[in-house]
């Protein structure tokens, strides 16, 4: 599918089009969040009654963490338990959460990108709840396998990269920061042609990742300035809903609680709505190419 | 006495009141061991050819038979040796270089009036001991002829050669000659080297002679007062050090000197070229650290201290204490910048203010590093923490990313994870994680935790008071305790027979808040005198202290408005307490609190899931 339209006028009217995948990935975000919140809250409402709560709740100040959780590392001489109750809750769901966050965080990607990429490939058509399910279980699979490419590259670039800048930095930091600002640009090459591909196979209405990747490299080296622009308006938009978020968030004091929750979820809508300027950019790309 | 005598006196007592004293002293220390030392430093070789004269005074009251050299570079002679075995040849995260192995010989001994004496080392052969021809009697002073060389090693254990960034070479000479140990109760008090042990040594006075390359600047305890160069392309460089218990120098091309006046002292920070953006931070914690201890516990006595930059390739020198000239580190976690990343990072400043310290607990009260670390690490890091709250209030000392953590705080999460190590005991009878947590952590969180029971002045005044008793000497635990108790008044068993000498712990905790009651239960065998502050629905409040002295308290209040919340400790100071987390209850659910940080754990889990989904 090839367009006349400029790709980024076209990724702007595709991400003004498709602003009901704002409020759907938001809610997935916030869903699954709540879900894995559900243990630890319980822990913290065990310690309901702590002083020590109305402290974390002014500034969550590293001392007290440490003398929450350091009973858990700690072999009591007396035998006693020294740990307070929900706070083991708490450091285990904690524990639990790091673990299991990457597993679904890939999983909730990948059955959303088909979804995603398919509404802003159509979106001279109507948009449907029902189409964007059908569209998100089409493509799992596919997408589930490009984000597990992803993932892969960035184990590869990662855990070598770990052992070399220490050394490298003993050496020269000079040296130590082009290799980590060499191991970024290349995960960010990565995940674009990954993504990329995505928004061609979707484009395509295909489920092959030959044709994904293909179409992925064909935009790389076909419209290469195009993919820059893209990639710029992109960065600049999630820069700039971090700096909005920085310069508000010391505004509002830790135990305002309502005023925190507003500005933190604007802050994860604005995140949400970067990345998806993002895939509407890709889906621009591919379908100019 | 006619005019012209009594003008003649007054003009006397004029010129004698306006003229300062050459040097402020405090006190003067007993001369038991001076050395007058000529040394060559051959850089090529890394060997110094040494000639000292020792003259040592029996102040005792026993007769001396023999005599008991350090010989501390053996150490590193070779894996084998008891440093190196105990140590796992590593100290402190930097590794033995067996191809650059240190040593020092001792190649002529004899006495002041010729007689030889025959030397025998003892076990690893850093220790050795010579018989006298006659015992020396109380009050006899006996002069000693010693030749020896020494090689120094690649930097280990805070001592040897670098190569600097400019590919030069840097010598950091510490326990490089050798050295008499202390007489005490009848026997020679030295033991070998061990890996965590210290230092030991009598006060005296050292003038040290230093013959090298010309283009090379020396940093070296106390004054310098020669300079001699002798055309061949070297220099001697001469030191006086008064009053001291070591000597230790330094020596690289490429120092440059920065200095500043503090008081009565001149400071000078040797620094290397690579870190000339430390300079001002440098200068800065320096003066902070001479003002405060100085007004804390008595005037810093020497006419100038040195503090010694060392080299990237060199941080095996780095922190480390010696009188009059201390070796700070440069570079931290994120190197020279202090502001990166998000994190505040102080290693420069915590290096040198701890090190600083040590000039009044080490330097001059003297105690002894081998048997008893705790004393002069903890009084040091009690001291520069200390100094740390009054420089980075509101436990600014360290951050990340908004989060704070003070030095203090710093030391206690190190000491809850290992709580019940006493702090007393010889420094080789703890593994090297025990030793770090009995001497620094524990030692430090327990003078801090007196200090919240004695109260600031009190605790001041036990921390000036024992200085200046034992400012020159060698005091023990027991004269610690001695002093403590007597300037406080107080029986402080808690602190000496629970923290000191056992591994007793406490957690405070509350256990209940009822309308008219609530309970508070002591957790672990130490008993920790404590404050307990209640409040009740009409604000008002009743602070409450307890000894501490059974297993829990119930306090009543029949008459009164309900209670709001019980928190002990609420000054937040005693540190000993293992989780401060459990200090403080409401009689009620806090549901704005519980909503302000879910909201918080709530966005945390968001932001994850974000990043980690390519967002």
């Amino acid at each position: 599918m090839a367009s006349s339209t400029p790709p980024l006028r076209q990724m702007l009217a595709g991400w003004l089009a498709r602003w009901q995948l704002i409020i759907i990935l938001y809610a997935a975000n916030l869903g699954l969040a709540l879900l894995l919140a559900l243990v630890p809250a319980f822990g913290l409402l065990q310690m309901g009654r702590l002083t020590a709560l109305n402290d974390a709740a002014q500034a969550i100040r590293i001392p007290l963490i440490w003398d929450l959780l350091s009973p858990l590392l700690q072999v009591d001489p007396q035998g006693e338990t020294m740990g307070i109750q929900g706070a083991g809750t708490i450091g285990l769901s904690f524990v639990l959460i790091g673990l299991a966050a990457p597993f679904l965080a890939l999983l909730m990607a990948s059955f959303l990108a088909g979804g995603v990429y398919r509404a802003f490939a159509r979106s001279s058509t109507a948009f449907s709840l029902g189409g964007f399910l059908k569209d998100s279980l089409a493509w799992f699979f596919p997408a589930l396998a490009v984000y597990l490419l992803i993932g892969l590259a960035a184990v590869v670039l990662l855990i070598p990269s770990l052992v070399l800048v220490p050394v490298l930095m003993g050496i020269s930091r000079l040296l130590g920061w082009l290799v980590i600002a060499l191991v970024v640009v290349l995960f960010s090459l990565v995940l674009l042609v990954g993504e990329l591909a995505l928004a061609a196979m979707t484009a395509a209405n295909s489920r092959s990742l030959g044709v994904g990747f293909s179409g992925a490299f064909r935009c790389l080296f076909k419209r290469p300035l195009s993919v820059l622009a893209v990639v710029a308006i992109a960065l600049a938009a999630a820069a700039l809903v971090q700096v909005i978020f920085r310069l508000l968030l010391p505004l509002a004091p830790g135990d305002q609680w309502l005023l925190v929750l507003l500005l933190t979820q604007l802050f994860v809508i604005g995140r949400v709505a970067a990345r998806l300027l993002r895939n509407a950019g890709e889906t621009a790309l591919v379908t100019s190419a | 006495m006619g005019n012209p005598m009594r003008r003649l006196l007054c003009i006397l007592l004029l010129i004698v009141t306006l003229i300062p004293p050459a040097r402020a002293r405090a006190a003067a220390a007993q001369d038991v061991a001076s050395y007058q030392i000529d040394v060559t430093l051959d850089p090529q070789t890394k060997v110094l050819q040494g000639q000292e004269t020792i003259t040592y005074t029996n102040v005792s009251q026993q007769s001396i038979p023999d005599l008991a050299f350090h010989l501390y570079l053996n150490a590193f002679r070779s894996t084998e040796t008891i440093f190196m075995q105990e140590s796992g040849s590593s100290h402190r995260g930097f590794t033995y270089d067996t191809a650059n192995p240190g040593s020092i010989e001792i190649t002529a001994l004899r006495t002041g009036t010729g007689e030889e004496l025959t030397l025998t080392l003892v076990e690893d052969g850093t220790l050795a001991t010579a018989e006298l021809p006659e015992p020396l009697l109380p009050g006899e002073t006996l002069t000693l002829e010693v030749s020896f060389t020494a090689r120094l090693p690649r930097v280990f254990a805070r001592t040897g050669f670098a190569v600097d960034a400019a590919g030069d070479l840097f010598f950091m000479v510490g326990q490089w000659f050798p050295k008499l140990g202390v007489w005490q109760d009848g026997d020679w008090n030295a033991y070998p080297f061990h890996a965590n042990a210290e230092f030991f040594a009598d006060f005296g006075d050292y003038t040290v002679s230093i013959r090298l390359p010309e283009e090379y600047v020396v940093g070296a305890s106390g004054i310098p007062t020669g300079q001699v160069a002798h055309g061949d392309g070297t220099q001697t460089l001469t030191f006086f050090a008064e009053d001291v218990i070591d000597f230790a120098w330094s020596a690289s091309p490429n120092f440059k000197v920065a200095s500043r006046q503090v008081g009565s002292v001149e400071a000078l920070y040797l620094y290397l070229p690579e870190h000339e953006s430390t300079v001002d931070r440098a200068l800065e914690i320096i003066e902070l650290s001479l003002l405060n201890y100085g007004e804390w516990y008595g005037e810093y006595p020497y006419p100038r201290l040195t503090v010694i930059d060392v080299p990237a390739s060199g941080r095996a020198a780095g922190g480390m204490e010696y009188p009059t000239l201390i070796t700070g580190e440069a570079s931290g976690i994120l190197g020279q910048n202090p502001n990166a990343g998000g994190f505040v990072d102080r290693n420069l400043e915590l290096v040198i203010a701890h090190e600083i310290a040590h000039q009044w607990w080490q330097s001059m009260v003297a105690f002894n590093e081998a048997e008893e670390p705790w004393l002069d690490e903890g009084f040091t890091d009690y001291s520069a923490a200390r100094l740390f709250d009054v420089i980075y209030p509101g436990g600014k000392a360290f951050e990340f990313r908004g989060a704070q953590v003070s030095y203090f705080e710093m030391r206690r999460m190190e000491y809850v994870l290992n709580p019940d190590i006493p702090m007393l005991g010889r420094a080789w009878d703890f593994a090297f994680l025990d030793y770090a947590t009995a001497a620094y952590s524990k030692s430090a969180v327990a003078l801090s935790t007196l200090e919240s029971v004695l109260g600031d002045e009190l605790m001041l005044e036990v921390m000036s008071t024992f200085f200046q008793e034992y400012q020159y000497a060698h005091p023990t635990t027991e004269d610690f305790r001695r002093t403590a108790e007597s300037v406080s008044g107080q029986d402080l068993s808690w602190f000496f027979d629970g923290l000191v000498e056992t591994g007793a712990t406490v957690n405070y905790r509350v256990v209940s808040v009822g309308p008219n009651q609530a309970v508070i239960e002591k957790q672990g065998d130490l008993e920790v005198p404590l404050t307990v502050r209640v409040e009740f629905e009409s604000g008002s409040v009743i602070t409450e202290t307890w000894a501490a002295d059974g297993p829990s308290l119930t306090l009543t209040y029949p008459d009164s408005d309900p209670i709001r919340y019980v928190q002990i400790d609420p000054g937040g100071e005693l540190r000993v307490d293992l989780n401060s987390g459990d200090n403080g209850m409401a009689a009620q659910v806090q549901i704005p609190a519980f909503l302000a940080v879910f909201v918080r754990m709530l966005y945390q889990i968001q932001n994850l899931l974000l990043s980690l989904g390519g967002q």
